[in-house]
């Protein structure tokens, strides 16, 4: 019963807008609507290049625009005066610590323990020193010097190897996938060497 | 030519004005859409000069704006939903015009009355007062319900064609249709009790 009386409603309201007058549009709506397309138009073309540029509408924009820049420009300004020290690279060192059996040299520790002798824990005489930079560079200067040191109970023995002991890269010598360097060592030095192997063995 | 142009259907003119521009195409479709137009904005405002003024302001998007439309949708989708944009613009315009007004009036507590300038056609009909009083009442309606049962009552249109102009699904279209048949209702006990 609602539901009829909903419906009864609904025609009735419908009917009461469908029979009010239609509105038209005035006589002269196409005049006028030419009129103010024609003048929008013209409008249009007048406002040149300069004239949007410098619209009064963008100014408070650039405006925004040209402080923002000055602010960013003052604050870089200001960074550059004062370092951040997060902000600054490390600086490199010159020498670079050469790990356990690396090609090329054989690790004093590595010697110590199968000769069961104390490594001293001093610190330069415990690494091989090599250049900062690259290998093969570090090879081709003669001013660089790196140091070979097996320590003993009593007493340090130095081995030191120039850069001209070397042999270039290219002599290399590959042994059961094992890489080693020629080293050229007088006399003493090789028979430092022999009574180390012997020892090994 | 012309002959041909008046027996091509809207979206076929809305796409000869938009690839050769043809101008009488589009003076074909503002004749056309011009009275349905007006009448759909006339009765949201209830303002004859404020409507003629959207129905131009909607051809004139329509004119530079044409490459917008797609041929996907009807056209007569299209035209109602950018009067409908506008005639909300307006409607809100007026509203805080209003407001404002009655409040300036209000500081010095003096008696006031707000003037209704606006010229109604339907006031010269026959039955004029019955059409003022309706028209009266249907601005009172909710804007989304009012709209939403002008343009099912008034302009006839389908649900899927409401739902298109407005921007929402058919079922909140029935359901904005009947709370705003149910608020004339209330407002026009008397009339059509009659």
């Amino acid at each position: 019963m609602p539901r009829l009386e909903e419906n009864n409603m609904n025609e009735n309201i419908s009917r009461l807008l469908k029979n009010l007058p239609k509105i038209n549009a005035p006589s002269n709506f196409e005049y006028e609507l030419s009129k103010r397309i024609n003048q929008s138009e013209q409008r249009k073309e007048k406002v040149s290049w300069f004239d949007k540029i410098f619209s009064p509408k963008l100014i408070p924009s650039a405006a925004l625009a040209v402080t923002t820049v000055i602010i960013l420009f003052l604050l870089k300004g200001n960074v550059n005066e004062t370092e951040d020290p997060f902000q600054i690279m490390p600086k490199l060192r010159e020498e670079k610590i050469l790990q356990q059996d690396q090609p090329g040299t054989v690790s004093d520790r590595t010697i110590a323990k199968k000769t069961n002798i104390p490594v001293k824990k001093e610190k330069s005489n415990d690494r091989a020193i090599i250049d900062s930079e690259s290998k093969n560079d570090f090879y081709r200067r003669d001013s660089n010097i790196s140091e070979v040191t097996v320590g003993e109970a009593s007493s340090i023995e130095r081995i030191s190897i120039t850069t001209s002991n070397y042999l270039p890269d290219q002599t290399m010598i590959i042994e059961g996938g094992l890489n080693y360097k020629m080293v050229r060592s007088n006399e003493d030095e090789r028979r430092e060497i022999e009574v180390l192997r012997k020892k090994l063995n | 030519m012309d002959k041909d142009l008046t027996e091509l259907s809207d979206e076929e003119l809305i796409s000869e004005f938009q690839q050769n521009n043809t101008i009488k195409a589009f003076e074909i479709l503002v004749q056309k859409y011009k009275n349905p137009l007006t009448n759909f904005v006339y009765r949201f405002l209830g303002d004859y000069e404020a409507c003629t003024d959207v129905v131009q302001e909607t051809m004139i998007k329509f004119y530079r704006n044409k490459d917008s439309y797609q041929s996907i949708a009807k056209f007569s989708t299209w035209i109602y939903t950018i009067a409908g944009n506008l005639a909300r613009t307006e409607y809100q315009r007026r509203r805080r015009r209003q407001i404002f007004s009655i409040n300036a009036y209000g500081e010095n507590n003096e008696n006031y009355e707000i003037p209704d300038e606006s010229y109604r056609p339907d006031v010269i009909t026959d039955s004029g007062i019955k059409d003022k009083i309706i028209q009266n009442a249907l601005l009172k309606v909710s804007k989304a319900y009012r709209e939403a049962v002008i343009l099912r009552d008034i302009q006839e249109l389908s649900y899927e064609e409401i739902a298109e102009i407005m921007g929402i699904t058919v079922g909140t279209v029935k359901s904005r249709i009947n709370r705003g048949r149910a608020q004339l209702q209330k407002l026009l006990k008397n009339i059509y009790n009659e």
